[in-house]
């Protein structure tokens, strides 16, 4: 299965949540192996953490998957008390 | 014969204190009342007690609607809206579960109501630490404690940031209300 990374850098939020719509869209319409990098990114409001669900949703519906790669305490505890751990794996 | 309109309605409510028409305006809108409320708080009880107090809020401040300002159907919106975050406040942290949270995140955005966009988009022109608050209460369900570990600030701080954005909230409405 091929790959692709796509980094975010500071926050994922509904001001720049469409900055990255396009790339994810990209990297999860094929049957690949897509690693969202947050090990920069400080901070997920929900419209962030919608992006990335529906992202992961849309690469396993296509055959492919979805993790996220090194995500910052902050952002780690934020996915925990949402329970979305199963659903955004990380690496 | 032309159907009354709703502005019509409520100028006699305005004007008379007529229960009749207000009546008719009740028969209109309480299901698209309701279908607001449970977007805001996602509990029938709660949504039928937020509606219930938005057409009796609505009946005390008749005499505030001004028909040349806008129409009535967002005037009462904003009521019900207004009626049910404070419902949504009294019900303490609203929790949404995981699959509500990815059923949510699986529409598309054009997809949701408008009463949803418009509170979510009043909730992203607050200041931004206000807005992180909210958002992440309302939106991704978080409990105060859970925002406070989140974002790494004492309660206090979570609590008086909710309480001041919630405040600008109700301004804002407020003052669209009186225009």
């Amino acid at each position: 299965m091929s790959g692709a990374t796509i980094v975010i850098r500071g926050p994922l939020d509904f001001a720049t949540a469409s900055e990255h719509l396009d790339a994810l869209t990209d990297a999860t319409s094929g049957a690949q192996a897509v690693l969202v990098d947050l090990s920069e990114c400080d901070f997920l409001d929900s419209s962030g953490l919608a992006l990335l669900v529906r992202s992961a949703q849309r690469a396993r519906r296509n055959g492919g998957s979805l993790h996220l790669r090194a995500p910052t305490p902050a952002v780690r505890r934020l996915l925990a008390f949402a329970r979305l751990e199963d659903a955004l794996p990380s690496l | 014969v032309r159907p009354v309109t709703d502005e019509e309605l409520m100028a006699a409510v305005s004007a008379r204190d007529d229960a009749r028409a207000f009546g008719e305006l009740y028969e209109r809108y309480a299901t698209l009342a309701m279908s607001v409320a449970l977007k805001v708080v996602r509990s029938r009880p709660s949504a039928e007690e937020a509606v219930q107090d938005a057409f009796v809020a609505a009946w005390r401040h008749r005499s505030s609607f001004r028909p040349e300002a806008g129409a009535f159907r967002p005037w009462l919106m904003r009521i019900v809206r207004n009626r049910a975050i404070d419902a949504w406040r009294r019900d303490g942290a609203h929790r949404r579960s995981r699959a509500e949270l990815g059923e949510h995140a699986a529409d598309d955005m054009p997809r949701n109501g408008d009463e949803e966009r418009a509170l979510k988009g009043a909730v992203q022109a607050l200041p931004r630490e206000q807005y992180r608050v909210l958002d992440l209460a309302y939106f991704v369900g978080l409990s105060h404690t859970a925002i406070a570990e989140v974002l790494d600030v004492p309660l206090g701080t979570v609590k008086g940031r909710m309480r001041l954005g919630l405040q600008k909230l109700r301004e804002a409405d407020d003052a669209a209300l009186l225009r």
